[in-house]
């Protein structure tokens, strides 16, 4: 009998990564594989990514940069979300692109012992309001990286933002706002070869945002970055699926060895459904590490595999679905699939 | 491999105060020795090693583990057990999730940024928070890849540079903010505590529970792996 499980379908990953990466061309296609690529494991998705269309990877921080080039990956790979005790040094080392957001982050940087230039990736803050130096901070920090490259202590690569996909007027701002940031780089002697802003949402819908490079992240493991259009009318197709088997089965209740600890997300319960045999059945309860359907009036077997969510070509909900019943979005249902499940990866 | 946290990174911890489970432990002995420890699901995220290993030296005689954490607990086989009885299972009031024991997990996030917003300034993904008046807003490196629930957005509270604060905006996969008032004193590299001990003054777990629609097992039992456990 099978076991519980996440499956992960790297040929529809590549059919995304592909797709995607089509549309922005020539802008290039930067893959993120943060937060251990979405829940679905960050080496195999990571050179999947690479064999299919993206030349870099976004990865969030230091530790995981370091994790890819282990993997004996040699792409550039990019990592922005640092703290004070970050390992830049490290990062440094083993050729790690930093994005930079504030003058302590730059200071470190300098400060760091190292054979070679770090590689920085200047933030400016577009109205998030997250990381990135503010307009009022943004010529100090310019000037600072400009001084530090003088020193060859560090090379600018890129100046990036990141936008808030509140409505195309926001965004629209936004990228005013960053051209506006990219005008006073130059001004201050910092023209990098590279500007970066789009996400899926962005990259999909707004070429104007393309720039050099779009950072392609939910949209890659086939969930759409939109509430008004579903991943598979874009074309995509999802990567993951969350299945067992029945374990038991007692009175039409057939009982499933997945739960909430599984990342089972517990206020979709009351709507949420789950397929056997191509068939949908309601969830009764969730238990922490079980969970039972109605299966009353049904031919279901003990061993039948059960499928919480896949790719939606056999009955069964997707992610996009669980998120609308969870009252969230899809990238929590994934990026919340624990790494207790065996990630199988198939194709 | 994964990209787990690590000292060479951002500091992402949740903090087990096993002194405050073997204070609780004690008290539910004294009423009634009976009764099966719930330790599943990694003891609902607290680490079932150090927790099986506190209860039976507490004198508790049977620990219920999840089947796939058998190999991972190093305790007397005879005291575990993987499947129900009719004993009484014990969870929330061991682990201080109720409101007459100490919470053992205090969930502590790293502040990594903070920066000046005038009044009116739009926050994280959708702009789903404006601020009120000019304000100091602080980003938090800890998100829903981490468990924190993207329902806790414009809902729940932080504990930051010592006062308690609204988390403002949408929760994002790593990051979210809290806006700090335009008068305090947060900085970089500060503690966020999500929730903890309402002694120290912090939020409790069981109100993050409700405020994003699940128990407070769950809450902790959904706590991600780039999240150290640190005993105490």
């Amino acid at each position: 009998m099978s076991e519980p499980r996440l499956e992960v379908d790297l040929e529809a990953f590549r059919h995304n990564v592909r797709l995607l990466s089509e549309l922005v061309a020539p802008a290039r296609t930067m893959l993120a594989v943060k937060a251990n690529a979405y829940g679905h494991g960050l080496v195999p998705l990571a050179k999947a990514a690479l064999e299919s269309g993206a030349d870099s990877l976004a990865v969030l921080e230091v530790p995981a940069a370091l994790a890819v080039r282990r993997a004996g990956i040699t792409a550039q790979v990019f990592a922005w979300l640092h703290g004070p005790e970050t390992d830049f040094v490290s990062a440094i080392e083993f050729d790690v692109d930093l994005g930079v957001s504030a003058l302590w982050q730059l200071e470190l940087i300098v400060a760091a012992p190292k054979g070679k230039p770090a590689r920085i990736h200047l933030k400016v803050d577009t109205g998030l309001h997250r990381n990135g130096a503010s307009p009022a901070e943004w010529p100090a920090l310019v000037s600072a990286a400009v001084a530090a490259e003088h020193e060859g202590s560090v090379v600018v690569e890129a100046l990036w933002s990141h936008l808030a996909d509140a409505s195309p007027e926001d965004d629209a701002e936004a990228l005013a706002r960053f051209h506006e940031a990219v005008a006073v780089a130059a001004a201050l002697g910092c023209r990098p070869p590279l500007l970066h802003l789009a996400a899926s949402s962005a990259g999909i819908r707004e070429p104007e945002a393309r720039l050099g490079l779009v950072r392609f992240g939910i949209a890659a493991y086939g969930i759409s970055p939109f509430d008004d259009q579903s991943g598979a009318r874009l074309g995509l197709r999802p990567v993951m699926a969350m299945r067992a088997p029945v374990s038991s089965l007692l009175d039409g209740v057939a009982t499933v060895g997945l739960g909430s600890a599984d990342g089972i997300q517990v206020p979709a319960i009351g709507k949420a459904q789950v397929a056997i045999r191509g068939r949908r059945y309601p969830i009764l309860a969730l238990d922490v590490d079980t969970l039972t359907v109605d299966v009353a009036h049904s031919n279901i077997a003990v061993g039948d595999d059960v499928t919480i969510f896949g790719p939606g070509d056999a009955g069964e909900a997707t992610a996009e679905e669980w998120a609308a019943w969870g009252e969230t979005i899809g990238d929590e249902i994934v990026a919340r699939a624990s790494e207790r499940l065996p990630r199988v990866y198939l194709g | 491999m994964t990209d787990r946290g690590s000292a060479a990174g951002l500091r992402r911890t949740a903090s087990i105060d096993l002194d405050a489970l073997r204070a609780n432990l004690s008290s539910l002995l004294d009423h009634d020795d009976s009764f099966v420890l719930d330790a599943r699901a990694d003891a609902y995220g607290h680490g079932a090693a150090a927790v099986v290993a506190t209860a039976l030296d507490a004198g508790v005689t049977t620990v219920r583990i999840s089947p796939n954490q058998a190999s991972l607990v190093s305790a007397r086989r005879s005291a575990l057990m993987t499947v129900p009885s009719r004993r009484r299972l014990v969870a929330g009031e061991a682990y201080g999730l109720d409101a007459s024991h100490t919470p053992v997990m205090t969930l502590v996030g790293e502040v990594i940024s903070v920066k000046p917003a005038e009044a009116g300034a739009g926050v994280s993904y959708g702009y789903s928070y404006h601020t009120e008046a000019d304000t100091i807003l602080a980003l938090v490196a800890l998100g829903y890849a981490d468990g924190v629930p993207r329902l806790a957005s414009n809902r729940a509270t932080v504990q930051v540079g010592g006062a308690l604060h609204p988390l403002v905006g949408r929760v994002a996969m790593d990051q979210f903010v809290v806006d700090c008032g335009s008068s305090s004193a947060v900085a970089v590299g500060d503690e966020a505590v999500l929730f903890g001990d309402a002694a120290a003054g912090h939020p409790l777990a069981t109100d993050w529970a409700a405020q994003t629609g699940r128990s407070p097992l769950e809450l902790t039992a959904g706590i991600g792996s780039r999240v150290l456990r640190v005993s105490r």
